[in-house]
């Protein structure tokens, strides 16, 4: 009975002392600053997607004229949503503060080399592939335009045309498995991908070499704080505890 | 009994005690199998480490055998943990070096074989050490089961 009254009091104890989330309507809803703008591009890049500034400014703006209409109609924001935002704020301000607290720590140079030193196949960098796509929209063209270059080895590239340079783990396994086969031309012949029939001019294809040390040891920093992590949040509970 | 004579008897006193700890200290729990020439002369360094290691590992001293694991593992693994992971170790034993086997530049893999004190238990196991920054390093076990890399 003793013990859950005061599981009671600091459950309670705790939301009285939560961090309070208060969303009102924008004053201005039509500005959006540069931090904005770049935040979102980051955010986009880690899941793939390539935004522009214009683009990335527009979508903001969208969504912030769509959120404060709601807001102005509805008067408030939907519990479940603010939940979630809270919860997701909170662990992201825990996760900002454990890295500061990490940030503190020095790693020696016998630290990061051992780690180096016994993980070097994990330190390589991944091969890297430039090529042109040719579209047609059918297959006499591209088998006349393969037929045609594919022994020219100083194609004349057209100004308008985007070369695209990818790690072979952001290429289409399809699209990878065309380039392998075509390993030692310069042009792949003609294949049919998203209804196109493409010819592929590879423009140059650089392989995978181990990263040196000193360019590594950034990276060796960030996984071993990231597997100490657990570590450094039971250490700030601990201090925080015993303040 | 003059102060001069107590000096002197204090003296002898402190030097016996020293004199077995050293005797104690100097114990050696590693022996030498590999006969091979080149090897022991290429890595005396790292034969040097390893009987020192191991020497510290079989008399329980973990404080200082710590100081012989990787670095990076140290990072990992608190010197608390290492102590309560090697905890039930109590047997005591001698290590033989049997062989020497370079894997690459900086990593040797040393075959060693574990002989209990009463003669009656025997096992073969391998040692990695790795060469950081001119200093040899054991590649220290961190679970009771084998694990990928960690």
């Amino acid at each position: 009975m003793l013990q859950k009254t005061f599981m009671l009091l600091c459950i309670i104890s705790f939301s009285l002392f939560a961090i309070q989330i208060k969303i009102s309507p924008d004053k201005d809803s039509k500005n959006v600053s540069s931090e904005e703008i770049s935040t979102l591009i980051s955010n986009m890049a880690k899941k793939g997607i390539v935004i522009d500034e214009q683009n990335a400014k527009k979508y903001i703006l969208e969504n912030r004229l769509l959120a404060n209409t709601f807001l102005k109609q509805h008067k408030k924001v939907p519990k479940n949503t603010l939940t979630n935002e809270k919860l997701h704020f909170e662990k992201t301000l825990a996760d900002a503060y454990i890295k500061e607290y990490q940030r503190k720590i020095r790693l020696s140079d016998d630290v990061l080399k051992s780690y180096y030193l016994t993980h070097k196949k994990d330190f390589f960098t991944i091969r890297k592939i430039s090529f042109l796509p040719f579209y047609f929209d059918n297959f006499d063209k591209a088998n006349d335009f393969y037929q045609k270059n594919k022994k020219n080895k100083h194609l004349q590239i057209p100004k308008d045309h985007q070369i695209f340079s990818l790690t072979t783990d952001r290429i289409d396994p399809f699209v990878f498995e065309v380039i392998e086969k075509n390993k030692s031309s310069k042009l792949t012949p003609p294949f049919f991908y998203h209804g196109h029939y493409i010819v592929l001019y590879i423009q140059q294809d650089i392989p995978s070499k181990q990263i040196p040390y000193k360019d590594a040891k950034e990276s060796i920093r960030k996984i071993l704080l990231q597997k100490t992590a657990v570590r450094a949040k039971k250490e700030l509970l601990k201090k925080i505890s015993d303040e | 009994m003059n102060s001069k004579l107590k000096l002197f008897l204090s003296v002898l006193f402190f030097l016996s005690i020293m004199m077995g700890c050293a005797t104690k200290n100097s114990t050696s729990f590693v022996k030498l199998q590999e006969n091979n020439q080149t090897f022991l002369e290429k890595y005396q360094n790292l034969i040097q480490r390893y009987k020192e290691y191991w020497n510290y590992f079989s008399k329980k001293d973990f404080r200082r055998a710590y100081n012989y694991e990787l670095p990076y593992q140290r990072f990992l693994h608190p010197y608390s943990w290492y102590q309560e992971f090697n905890r039930p170790n109590d047997q005591n034993y001698t290590i033989i070096l049997l062989s020497i086997h370079p894997l690459n530049d900086y990593t040797v893999i040393l075959n060693s074989k574990y002989v209990s004190e009463d003669n009656e238990t025997f096992s073969l196991f391998k040692d990695k050490w790795i060469l950081v920054n001119g200093r040899w390093f054991h590649k220290m076990k961190t679970s009771k089961i084998p694990l990928p890399e960690e």
